[in-house]
């Protein structure tokens, strides 16, 4: 986990410039063309899109070399770019919310969605471990009870119901 | 802790607080929201329904849901809603039925929601527009509109429309367009909400009747295309008579023609298309569908239950009012003629040039 | 029939205490909607307007006004504290208002941003009172060109967005512009970039994806428990107002945002959210205090804030008087408006004026409402700021993925908020600004429909879609603004250079 933001920088303009390309292969795949009997076709926008964002991930490589070159000589541009970026706290925390979120997308179709989100806030809490477990508990409940109050007898959303009736 | 159940506290006080003012609104026989009701009030409604259904095969035991494959406050969701509250009302079936919108792709993200439910499925009906039978035809709607993906339970009305023209002309009728239009190829736009929708038919059919070249401009939204009308970027359009009923009355649009089967009760004096000597006949058929291989019994139910709502007085005037065309047929009779629709609109679309 | 008369007949109507009474439920339940993550003035009205049925024209019209308002001042009140924007109309309000409440000062932005926002809605109550009946010409002389021409001098204000790195700014930009391609194309029904989902065939909804970039993004983030100390001695009424320096600096803006709002809300489409990316850009670019802007500027809240309010009375103006509703919170109005049996039109004012002018009546009374509870209910909004932070995460977390399932209701925008939260989470990461990509999606979609109509209109002729008088001239002052401050600082080094050689 020792990313530092000049390397940061380089994967994105990287990661930017396939991005570009795959925009331009899915262009001619999908056949958008740019212009379809004399008129701007469907092509045209992404076309333009594709090769801009090309065009500013190479013009993010040339950014970063020329801030490499002036970190020889400036201490700060240099400290800028050694910083880390990611931290491993971060990355649990950033894990921890996706599996949360994909239970509760995959999920709320059997469980109900209030019991999904319930479920994820005491676990949340629980694996973050600055609240006890009954109170992670208690927090988990008392939350679903007031979105059950606002969206489902206030707001009349259609959730997603569970075998429980909610 | 204590200050987080303060938090929680002070919140429920301002929802409760939210709540308790809009009670009496609730309280009202015409809302049509969807309440829960208690248990004790689907149980008396419940009975009296048992005492006025004549002997039905089949009585649904669970809420229906209502699908409506279009946003709030559209058209198709304000006629669905206006159906609920007329149940509601005259307590017509002994559950709830439950407006759901699940909008998006030009109502094919409703039907697969209503598809998601297995064949056969009793408690889940849609509702159609124009999007129900062009998609499919387009390419972009894997549902055909026919007994192999629905069941089709009743029609419920037509759309009719008039075509208006902007104020920087003087066109009177169909014939003074036609005229011109001949004399300049292409210089007339035609906007048209979607590109493969009623609007765009409607064009490319008069186009092709009287051989002529209108250009078609697409519009996402109605009300943007009113606009551009108004302010002349555009010179005609169709529009139902909801849409720009005002604009008609006042003289801010002229009117060209009405595309209806009869002249319309508020425009006596507006000849029709087909009386211009131009067949323009073609309207926007809303009905309501099911899943496919549900029993003829249930289709019964839910026909009877429709033909009840559209014989009430409250529907009559709401139909009046959006300037609609009462058509109800019953399960059979629009299960044939949804074949017919389909039929045209293939015909239709046909028309709309593709590549 | 003059002014004041019509202006006493309207307030006939709030002599009945029931109307006061509705106006309050609709300013309350507006307020805690809007703080809602996602849900905003449309979905709240939609979801509150079955509570009208059965109710006095007057009464239900106020309860629909009171949710606007409220709502379009909600949604800053979670953009300041938790920087999630509640609603669309606030992801501008998140870039100063955030910091500020980091640094202490919540009750100073949320002051601010309920004062900017009753001054933009009373000033365009006023506006709109006097000109409506005469303007509303003015919103149909905008035409395909002309709509392209402003969504182009919206483009240009991601130049002001891109922070250090102007390459990262415009990555953002280009690839929202991107995202905002993706659906069924209007001129030909081509589905682009779908592969056969056909949730993705409308597009994708700027919402979850601001919610995702915004909200998600953050609380990942952030979850050290350095609470945000918030002086209880700040709450006082007197330091929430802001003192006599902070006026000085905020007025102007206030004034230049209100009417910029009240105009881009005019027309039909542009919108609240426009108006506050354009009103933000405008009080940057005029600001002397420039580089304040983004670490919690008084202006930045303010700018966006009273621009929102007043574009939504902008609104009214179209879909009163022309029955072309400029957003989706007036298209869903005017369905309530029709339902109680007034159609608007060019007749309105005439033919209902009993009506017309009780509403705008009703528009005073929900500004005077909105600053009571904005002001009073203050503290109990701050006290958010108490809880644990791991806490707030999860329940955020869960408030963000049921809101954003409530925006269509449906599993798929939960999915689109999620994978925008985690991209949200890198991009933050590598310092690449989301404020660019939001706003490129939100104008692209239009900016594309626009020109493509455009061209149509004009026989594909390029040029003359650029030469349309009012078209040339935005383009003019988009070019202006973009390239403006690279052309002067040219100059200044030409002068520079000359002196040097001298």
């Amino acid at each position: 986990m020792k990313l530092k933001a000049k390397t940061g920088d380089l994967i994105l303009a990287a990661v930017s410039v396939i991005v570009g390309i795959v925009i331009l292969v899915l262009v001619k795949v999908q056949d958008l063309p740019m212009i379809k009997r004399s008129m701007m076709g469907p092509g045209f926008f992404p076309t333009i899109c594709g090769i801009a964002i090309i065009f500013f991930g190479a013009l993010l490589f040339v950014e970063t070399f020329a801030a490499s070159k002036k970190a020889k000589t400036d201490e700060t541009v240099k400290a800028e770019q050694e910083t880390k970026i990611l931290n491993p706290r971060e990355l649990k925390n950033l894990l921890c919310f996706l599996l949360l979120g994909v239970f509760v997308l995959m999920v709320s179709k059997y469980l109900g969605m209030l019991i999904c989100l319930c479920l994820s806030v005491i676990v949340y809490l629980i694996f973050q471990g600055k609240e006890k477990w009954w109170k992670a508990i208690i927090v988990g409940i008392a939350m679903t009870g007031i979105l059950y109050l606002i969206f489902v007898v206030f707001l009349k959303v259609p959730i997603p119901k569970g075998p429980l009736g909610f | 802790m204590k200050k987080l159940i303060a938090l929680l506290l002070t919140a429920l006080m301002v929802l409760s607080m939210a709540a308790c003012g809009s009670e009496p609104a609730k309280t009202t026989p015409a809302a049509t929201d969807a309440p829960k009701t208690t248990e004790a009030q689907g149980q008396t409604q419940a009975q009296s329904e048992a005492q006025t259904t004549e002997a039905a095969g089949w009585v649904p035991t669970k809420d229906v849901e209502f699908v409506i494959p279009f946003g709030a406050g559209g058209g198709n969701d304000i006629m669905v809603r206006k159906m609920v509250e007329i149940i509601e009302k005259y307590k017509l079936c002994p559950v709830n039925v439950v407006p759901v919108n699940k909008k998006g792709g030009s109502g094919v993200v409703g039907y697969t929601y209503l598809k998601d439910y297995k064949a056969g499925y009793e408690y889940a009906l849609a509702s159609t527009s124009a999007s129900f039978f062009t998609q499919p035809i387009t390419g972009n709607s894997p549902f055909n509109p026919d007994t192999s993906d629905f069941s089709f339970v009743a029609h419920l009305v037509k759309d009719p429309s008039v075509i208006c023209c902007s104020k920087k002309w003087d066109f009177k009728n169909l014939d003074d367009i036609v005229k011109y239009a001949k004399e300049h190829p292409g210089e007339l736009k035609w906007g048209g909400v979607g590109n493969a929708s009623d609007d765009a038919i409607l064009m490319y059919t008069l186009n092709t009747l009287a051989g002529i070249d209108l250009t078609y401009v697409p519009y996402d939204d109605q009300g943007l295309l009113t606009a551009a009308v108004l302010g002349g970027h555009i010179d005609l359009c169709s529009s139902s008579l909801a849409e720009s009923i005002e604009h008609m009355k006042n003289g801010t649009m002229s009117t060209i023609a009405a595309i209806a089967d009869n002249r319309l009760a508020d425009f006596p004096d507006l000849p029709t298309a087909v009386e211009q000597g131009y067949k323009l006949d073609h309207q926007q058929n809303r009905g309501i569908v099911m899943n496919p291989g549900v029993k003829d019994e249930v289709l019964a139910y839910y026909s009877g239950l429709f033909q009840k709502v559209t014989e009430t007085e409250d529907w009559k005037v709401f139909v009046k009012e959006n300037a609609m065309a009462d058509a109800f047929m019953g399960y059979q009779e629009w299960t044939a003629y949804a074949a017919d629709v389909k039929a045209d609109y293939t015909t239709y679309l046909a028309m709309v040039p593709k590549d | 029939m003059n002014l004041f008369q019509n202006l006493g007949l309207g307030f006939s109507i709030l002599a009945d205490p029931m109307v006061i009474v509705y106006s309050l439920v609709g300013v309350v339940s507006g307020v805690i909607i809007g703080a809602l993550p996602g849900l905003g003035p449309s979905v709240g009205i939609a979801v509150l307007l079955p509570l009208c049925y059965g109710l006095s024209p007057a009464c239900a019209l106020c309860m629909l006004c009171g949710i606007y308002y409220g709502a379009m001042y909600g949604g800053s009140i979670t953009a300041i504290l938790i920087n999630t924007p509640g609603d669309s109309a606030a992801i501008m309000t998140t870039l100063d208002g955030y910091p500020l409440a980091r640094k202490g000062k919540a009750g100073k932005a949320l002051g601010m941003a309920c004062l900017a926002s009753v001054i933009g809605g009373t000033i365009s109550v006023v506006l709109f009172m006097t000109l409506a009946p005469v303007i509303s010409n003015f919103a149909t002389s905008f035409g395909p060109s002309e709509y392209f021409a402003l969504m182009i001098l919206g483009l240009t204000s991601v130049a002001g967005m891109t922070g250090k790195s102007p390459a990262k700014g415009f990555l953002a930009a280009f690839l929202g512009l991107f995202v905002a391609g993706i659906g069924i194309d209007l001129v030909f029904g081509t589905p682009k970039f779908v592969f056969g989902n056909v949730n993705l065939y409308s597009g994708i909804d700027f919402v979850p994806v601001a919610m995702g970039l915004f909200g998600i993004a953050e609380i990942i983030c952030n979850f050290e428990d350095n609470n945000i100390q918030v002086d209880k001695d700040s709450l006082k009424l007197k330091k929430l107002l802001p003192n006599k320096e902070e006026w000085k600096r905020t007025i102007p803006h206030i004034g230049r945002g209100t009417i910029l709002g009240f105009i881009v809300g005019m027309l039909p489409g542009a919108g609240a959210t426009i108006a506050s990316f354009l009103s933000y850009d405008m009080a940057k670019r005029t600001s002397k205090n420039k580089e304040e802007f983004g670490q919690g500027a008084v202006e930045g809240v303010a700018a966006p804030e009273c621009a929102n309010n007043a574009a939504s009375m902008g609104a009214m103006v179209p879909m009163l008087t022309l029955g072309v509703p400029g957003s989706g919170a007036t298209a869903i109005m005017m369905g309530a408006l029709m339902m109680l049996g007034i159609s608007p039109g060019p007749s309105f004012f005439i033919k209902n004026a009993e009506v017309a002018w009780g509403l705008v009546a009703s528009m005073y009374l929900g500004n005077v409402l909105l600053v009571l509870l904005g002001l009073g209910a203050l503290r109990m909004f701050v006290k958010i700021l108490n809880v644990k932070t791991t806490t707030m995460n999860a329940l955020i977390f869960a408030f963000i993925l049921i809101g954003a399932y409530a925006l269509e209701n449906s599993m798929f925008t939960v999915g689109v908020t999620l994978f925008f939260g985690i991209l949200g989470y890198f991009l933050k990461k590598l310092k690449v600004p989301a404020a660019p990509m939001v706003l490129a999606l939100v104008l692209g979609a239009i900016t594309e429909t626009n020109l493509r109509q455009a061209l149509i209109i004009d026989n594909n002729n390029f040029f003359k879609v650029l030469t349309h008088p009012i078209s040339a001239v935005i383009l003019v002052i988009a070019i202006l603004l973009a390239f403006g401050t690279p052309i002067k600082n040219l100059f200044a080094k030409l002068k520079k250079n000359k002196a040097k050689a001298e």
